[in-house]
């Protein structure tokens, strides 16, 4: 069912229809706590100028009409709109996991972290209609259209159910630090108000991706999960993890992960190697930590890679 | 083109047989939803 709000005209008017996709959810919002608003976050830029691409050393664009090419505005529109896109869907596959919360902590962790996912997508919300006109309005309505129920979010791994905790922690151990990265790398971005958002949900999912490890931990080291079908859902999320994007790096839109550390400059062929391969030794780390408190009596853990053991290999090429 | 999980390239055919071996079945997401309602399957939180 689309929400019935049928036109967004300002920010206001987004926020009617973002109480409108709650109920059009089913989601408990009396979870989310009286105490709690949502708002719009702004952290400080490091730098004022562009930090690498084409444009490197200019100023960073504030306002749209500062871009100078309507390619580049129409790149950053769609990066904004998918990393918006995850942030929603990422609630609507959880969802249903909180009437099962294995502990109150742990509801009172789901219910934390799908209310920063909530907040991430308004921030991207935010930045679309305040900063992209018509076009950004609509995309920011069809954010709260979408429905990773119904297969019709951008990335595939936000329309993949999560059907159970353990489901649930290898997403957030695994997909959220993907969404980490993807952060990281439009922190430094040559538009500013972008750039501006990232500072303070990086801070927020930093403890979703600490949730979904420590949750793993519990699992493995309570023993009761035979690792092979552990090893199923590594398989399930990790297959899906790879959708970082390279192009838009030239225009100084998406950086690499840490862009300010490099001192040499970018290899415009490997981009998306490196990107990879940087995930793929962070999530190896977090794997052999699960390892050593697997049972001698059972296969340890791994991740979906090539037979020469260098890149992470996608399910589909 | 499709490959399994330790790269190597497969027809369609037996990237099918693949993807019910690697992937989580139904049988699996009822096992650990089941479990779920057992006590000790995963250990308690870390204390705050």
């Amino acid at each position: 069912m689309l929400v019935k709000k049928s036109r967004i005209d300002n920010f206001d008017d987004w926020v009617d229809v973002f109480h409108q996709w709650h109920d059009d959810i089913g989601y408990p919002t009396e979870l989310i706590g009286k105490d709690y608003h949502f708002e719009t976050k702004l952290g400080d830029i490091e730098s004022n100028e562009i930090e690498f691409g084409h444009f490197a050393g200019q100023s960073k664009w504030e306002r749209l009409t500062d871009i100078p090419d309507q390619r580049i505005r129409d790149a950053l529109a769609h990066l904004i709109e998918y990393q918006g896109d995850t942030e929603f869907a990422s609630v609507e596959q959880q969802k249903n996991l909180l009437e099962r919360a294995p502990t109150q902590f742990d509801l009172e962790n789901i219910i934390r972290i799908n209310r920063e996912e909530m907040r991430h997508g308004w921030q991207m919300s935010y930045v679309l209609v305040t900063h992209f006109g018509e076009s950004g309005k609509r995309q920011a309505q069809r954010l709260l259209e979408r429905r990773a129920t119904e297969n019709t979010r951008l990335l595939g791994s936000f329309n993949e159910p999560v059907l159970n905790w353990l489901d649930f922690f290898t997403y957030t151990s695994f997909i959220d630090r993907d969404g980490k990265y993807q952060l990281n790398m439009l922190s430094r971005s040559a538009f500013a108000p972008l750039g501006r958002s990232m500072l303070p949900m990086l801070k927020e999912e930093a403890y979703h991706l600490a949730q979904g490890n420590i949750g793993l931990m519990r699992i493995v080291k309570a023993g009761r999960i035979p690792t092979t079908i552990i090893q199923r859902y590594f398989n399930k999320w990790l297959s899906t993890a790879f959708d970082l994007f390279h192009w838009a790096y030239i225009w100084g839109l998406k950086g690499r992960y840490d862009e300010h550390l490099f001192e040499e400059p970018a290899d415009m062929s490997k981009l998306n190697e490196l990107s990879r391969s940087t995930f793929f030794k962070e999530v190896s780390s977090l794997v052999d930590a699960l390892n050593r408190h697997i049972p001698k009596d059972q296969p340890s853990c791994g991740f979906p890679m090539t037979s020469s053991g260098e890149a992470l290999a996608p399910m589909r090429g | 083109m499709t490959y399994s999980v330790d790269g190597k390239l497969l027809s369609q055919e037996d990237y099918e047989k693949h993807l019910k071996e690697v992937m989580p079945s139904a049988a699996d997401d009822e096992f650990v939803i089941n479990l779920e309602k057992e006590k000790g399957w995963i250990l308690d939180p870390p204390q705050k």
